[in-house]
């Protein structure tokens, strides 16, 4: 056989056996793939199965709740039809939420504004919140400077925190 | 007896990469495609177990139609109280 002619067989074979070797591996990945795959599918379906009745339950819940707040907003109003308001005032409290529709309370007196802050605060302790803030939310306070003035500096002014001299502030000195 | 030379040199130095190459092209979208498969696979297998609480739901319903009948004997007792 002529030295060409082995050439070809080589360079045949070469080809024929990288090919297949390629083919069996993307088999044995598409095998593993479609194993997989079914796994898969089978999890989507359970969890399809599982869920399928939630819509229907959140809506029966949701209607009991409706109805629930219904039941105490006739309730209330039955009272408040009796009985009328204290101040005959009527303030609107913010929304809840969820609400459909902002919650209307008579005779928010001041009383009730101290029942509800006193609720609150117990409730802010119940959460944790144990140490009430040393400064009111808003409030400014003075600079730690202006609470310990040396009395030396202070008795040099005339009593109302300005210098007699220069006419700056002592504590930017 | 040249041109099978030529020939045999084409082939191997021409064909054979070039089979090399498509089939390597192949494969890489192939191993890409079984990795994305593993990995939703894990996820898939652990998700079923969070939607164990889903089966509660049943139970919450049923409080809160408890809850309701409470409330309106609530109500009606408030009623007569008042």
């Amino acid at each position: 056989m002529d030295d060409p002619a082995i050439l070809t067989l080589v360079g045949v074979g070469i080809a024929v056996v990288a090919i297949a070797t390629y083919l069996i591996i993307i088999a044995m990945i598409l095998r593993r793939v479609v194993n997989r795959l079914v796994i898969i599918l089978g999890g989507v379906g359970q969890s399809t199965q599982r869920s399928e009745p939630v819509g229907a339950v959140i809506e029966d819940i949701n209607r009991d709740l409706d109805s629930g707040r219904a039941t105490l907003e006739a309730c209330v109003n039955r009272l408040v039809q009796r009985h009328g308001t204290p101040n005959g005032d009527l303030d609107v409290i913010p929304t809840a939420v969820g609400a459909r529709r902002p919650m209307v309370r008579t005779g928010y007196s001041a009383a009730s504004a101290a029942a509800d802050e006193a609720i609150s605060k117990r409730a802010n302790l119940r959460r944790g919140n144990l140490s009430e803030p040393a400064v009111p939310d808003g409030a400014i306070s003075d600079p730690p400077e202006t609470r310990q003035a040396p009395s030396r500096e202070r008795d040099d002014q005339g009593g109302d925190g300005t210098s007699t001299s220069g006419g700056r502030r002592w504590w930017n000195r | 007896m040249i041109l099978w030379w030529i020939g045999d040199i084409v082939l191997i130095v021409v064909v054979i990469p070039v089979v090399v190459l498509i089939l390597q092209r192949v494969l890489q979208p192939a191993l890409e495609i079984m990795h994305y498969a593993d990995d939703i696979t894990e996820h898939v297998v652990a998700f079923p177990s969070h939607l164990d609480a889903l089966q509660d739901l049943g139970t919450t319903s049923q409080l809160i139609k408890e809850v309701n009948v409470d409330l309106e004997r609530y109500a009606r007792a408030l009623d007569k109280l008042a």
